[in-house]
């Protein structure tokens, strides 16, 4: 491959990931538990809500790690787009896995709170429905990259999408302040300060904390798969090239 | 379903989402292997020439 001894000695920062990728495991594993004592036994009950309030411990984590990965993703792809250093390829396509397991996460606890609370486990929201498109879109990127072959052009194609699938983040975290609808306003960061208790904001920001190692550890393997299998696939355009002059 | 029902479920929900991720990722980490790790590609036989 071209400029493949240019790319190894530059400098590629998240691929150190990979050297603390078992103490992010272990303090991972460590937050889950202290997160599921925590949330399940030790914090106060909601006053209003009851038990199913809990859920919001898991369900806010699930969001922000979402959108972290999301970021992650519109980072790397315009710097593959800027560069075309195959390395922020990889940590775009390893980053969207992550993104739609997490947004996965927020669709499947969100119904199970709306239904003791709201009545029903779906309603076609603004916040719902926006943060359903976001997604059906990372859903599509991860099908684009299982429907293209040549390297270079799911890279491109993906990065594109991994751009302008982006644009949808800030309409579905805005989506509460602009249109009217079911889904609660932001809580944490607002103008008046956090509008919650402080056992309850303790527990919620060790679940922000818990979830982000969590997504660490697991784009740390996800990193690393990527990287083999690309490693892997030119070696083996490599032979086939070698077979073809030969 | 009551309360805790919900909660339970959520909780159970996620457990399974992410703890099975997990495990699949960990078997597909597994599966897959750096070029130095594999016999010379291409020879099909799995011996180096």
């Amino acid at each position: 491959m071209a400029g493949t001894e240019t790319l190894a000695a530059k400098r590629f920062a998240p691929a150190g990931l990979l050297r603390w990728r078992r103490p992010l495991g272990l303090a991972a594993a460590a937050g889950m538990a202290a997160l599921a004592v925590t949330a399940l036994l030790l914090v106060a009950p909601d006053a209003v809500q009851g038990p199913p309030q809990r859920i919001f411990y898991i369900h806010v984590p699930s969001a922000w790690v979402g959108f972290l990965a999301l970021a992650v993703v519109f980072v790397a792809s315009v710097r593959y787009l800027v560069t075309g250093d195959p390395r922020h390829d990889d940590l775009a396509s390893a980053s969207a896995g992550l993104g739609v397991l997490f947004t996965t996460g927020v669709l499947l606890t969100g119904p199970l709170w709306a239904r003791p609370v709201w009545g029903a486990y779906w309603v076609w929201d603004p916040r719902l429905t926006s943060f359903f498109v976001l997604w059906l879109v990372y859903l599509s990127y991860l099908a684009l990259r299982r429907q293209v072959t040549d390297p270079v052009r799911r890279a491109r194609y993906s990065a594109v999408l991994g751009v302008l699938g982006f644009l949808d983040v800030p309409i579905v975290y805005m989506s509460v302040n602009w249109w009217r609808g079911m889904h609660p306003e932001q809580v944490v960061i607002t103008a008046d300060g956090p509008g919650m208790p402080a056992a309850m904001l303790a527990t919620l920001l060790l679940g922000l904390a818990t979830f982000t190692l969590f997504y660490l550890y697991l784009l740390a393997i996800r990193l690393g798969v990527a990287r083999a299998r690309r490693l892997a696939w030119a070696v083996d355009a490599a032979a086939a090239d070698m077979e073809g002059t030969r | 379903m009551n309360g805790y029902g919900y909660l339970g479920a959520a909780y159970l929900a996620a457990a399974l989402l992410y703890g099975g991720y997990l495990l699949v990722l960990r078997r597909s980490e597994r599966s897959t292997k750096l070029p130095a790790q594999r016999a010379t590609p291409g020879t099909g036989d799995g011996r180096l020439r």
